[in-house]
């Protein structure tokens, strides 16, 4: 069962890849632009924090390893998501007909079917961020700081992908939803990258309740970097991000559900 | 036993009305009025297995929406429906494996791929055995021609290519049931004559039911052998194509070129329908009146040069049942 959907999974997406590849330069100039437009981000990022020196008491090296952080989740999330960001055409064009149509669970075609490959050039220039970052703090490399570290990237990727699979399901009621998928997309990029404590109290209680990106990056990062700075919620909070991931996994796709429901009885 | 019973079906649709203005429209978010549009509104009929079913009506008079009932698309409002013993929406998967799908409009197979991809990703959606793949890929690579074009990307291919095509994914995994929305749409005679023809031999000689929807009443009359016509989400009309001629094909035409413009023309029995400068069209009931009797009638009292009989179209007759509804 997990074999036969493995299977499906790299078919699809390779048949997706496949035929962006019929348009090279495209495809190219694509990956071009995001390695230049990362590397521009981390340097604005770089600029201001040698003015500033410090972000509320976070040093250069700890801002640029949150930033790192994020941004593996971030790209991680847009490689597994690729369909998402224009999940409304599916509605739109008619193409869930085609979908339901195939003995396959319509979630798991949809996702498989289209593997975005300027996302993964993303995601490299992001795991070199993010190898850079990790020698700038004073973290020590062990066995328990690696499986850590993986599984806040996994979970953070979790978080953030749910996120997005809620604000694209969206469309299943309006018909559209591209514009609240992007503006949801940037703000949890921007909201992952920045210690939560710059935020005034209604931001922190939003990103770490409503829309949990603190535990993509700030939770967990006190763990690794030893900060301490917990703003008042509980301790266990720098371990919680798994079970945020879970409990957002279980609630997306419920949300996801309900939307089907929901096309299934209405029609295009 | 049918392979397919609808009983009862409907299905209603909200449409909200949205209001002019900012006010009223931003009103009109918070409190939604809306009209209940009966897409589908209690049909039944059932299909044996290896019919040939045409489902005919106008434009939005709900062929689309049963389709999508039938193939588990949509959730009825009301109704019951089984599929081989299923219940489409709620056995979705195991109906699908059963069934092949084929929508006009919008083709199945992955567009920027050859076409042998698409096949082969189906193959595997489908788990279809090797040898059995391997067999269905050559027979209907023969029996359509397909492999000239088998390794073109499906972007390149003409319409009546990609219907080929589009034919060949639907049935790869053997289905029972064939579900067609408008097939023959845009296709040009020769295409579609070739579609036809494939529908017929796929019925006869591998017993697949097939259903299809259309605008084209020629389809129907080639390929079918019962007919569903829907009008405003009802059946009007379910039986065969000669019982349907039999029963409101009764009128036929008498087409005549007069010698010259006769101010006047007075005949009994029969309608004077059109008249285009010397030619003139007269309808009548053959049941009253025979064919030769006009003609007696018509030699009798003008000069005529020419003259056909028409016997009714399918296309007219349908045409007639939509404006006046079944007597």
């Amino acid at each position: 069962m997990v074999r036969r959907y493995f299977k499906l999974y790299c078919l699809l997406a390779g048949a997706y890849v496949r035929s962006r590849l019929q348009y090279r330069l495209s495809f190219g100039l694509m990956c071009f632009g995001i390695v230049i437009s990362e590397v521009c981000l981390l340097g604005l990022l770089g600029a201001l924090l040698v003015k500033f020196r410090t972000v509320n008491g976070w040093t250069w090296a700890e801002v640029v390893f949150l930033y790192g952080l994020g941004n593996l989740a971030y790209s991680f999330m847009r490689i597994l998501g690729s369909q998402l960001d224009d999940f409304d055409r599916y509605i739109i064009r008619g193409e869930l007909d085609g979908v339901l149509i195939r003995p396959v669970p319509p979630l798991f075609y949809i996702l498989a079917s289209r593997i975005e490959l300027i996302h993964v050039s993303r995601a490299l220039t992001s795991v070199a961020i993010f190898v850079v970052a990790f020698h700038l703090t004073e973290i020590r490399w062990t066995l328990e700081v690696a499986l850590f570290t993986l599984t806040t990237i996994v979970s953070g990727t979790l978080i953030m992908f749910t996120l997005m699979l809620i604000s694209a399901t969206v469309a299943l009621w309006t018909t559209k939803s591209g514009k609240l998928t992007d503006l949801l997309i940037s703000a949890t990029k921007e909201a992952t990258a920045f210690p939560v404590s710059i935020y005034p109290l209604a931001v922190r209680l939003l990103l770490t309740f409503i829309l949990p990106v603190a535990f993509v990056t700030y939770y967990p990062a006190q763990q690794l970097l030893q900060k301490g700075e917990f703003l008042g919620m509980p301790e266990s909070f720098q371990f919680a991000a798994p079970v945020v991931a879970l409990i957002m996994l279980c609630v997306s796709y419920l949300f996801w559900c309900s939307g089907l429901r929901r096309y299934h009885s209405t029609g295009s | 036993m049918p392979i397919i019973t609808v009983e009862h079906l409907s299905k209603h649709f909200k449409v909200y009305k949205r209001r002019t203005g900012f006010w009223r429209s931003l009103s009109s978010t918070v409190s939604r009025r809306h009209d209940i549009i009966k897409a589908v509104d209690d049909v039944s009929f059932s299909l044996d297995r290896g019919e040939l079913v045409g489902y005919i009506g106008a434009n939005g008079a709900g062929k689309s929406t049963t389709i999508k009932m039938l193939t588990g698309i949509l959730v009825p409002s009301s109704g019951h429906i089984d599929v081989m013993g299923l219940t489409p929406y709620r056995q979705r998967k195991e109906n699908t494996r059963r069934i092949g799908v084929v929508f006009g409009q919008r083709t199945q197979l992955w567009w920027d791929l050859p076409v042998i991809d698409s096949f082969e990703l189906l193959k595997q959606i489908y788990e279809i055995p090797q040898n059995l793949y391997k067999q269905n890929l050559e027979f209907f690579s023969e029996m359509l021609q397909l492999q000239p074009f088998l390794s073109t990307p499906v972007r390149r291919l003409s319409l009546g290519q990609r219907m080929r095509c589009d034919l060949t994914a639907a049935l790869l995994h053997d289905p029972e049931i064939l579900y067609l929305d408008e097939p023959t749409i845009g296709l040009d005679v020769v295409a579609k004559e070739q579609v036809r023809q494939f529908l017929r031999e796929v019925n006869a000689e591998r017993q697949v039911t097939v259903i299809l929807t259309t605008h084209d009443l020629n389809d129907v009359e080639k390929v079918c052998q019962r007919l569903i016509i829907i009008d405003s989400g009802k059946i009007i009309y379910d039986g065969g194509i000669n019982a349907l001629k039999e029963r409101y094909g009764k009128t036929r035409m008498l087409i005549v070129d007069l010698a010259q413009g006769y101010s006047d023309i007075q005949l009994e029995g029969v309608d004077l329908t059109r008249r285009d400068g010397n030619r003139i069209w007269l309808a009548f009931d053959r049941d009253t009146i025979s064919a030769s009797e006009v003609i007696v009638q018509l030699t009798g009292r003008y000069e005529i040069q020419d003259l056909t009989i028409s016997e009714p179209e399918i296309e007219e007759i349908v045409r007639r049942i939509y404006e006046m509804g079944v007597h």
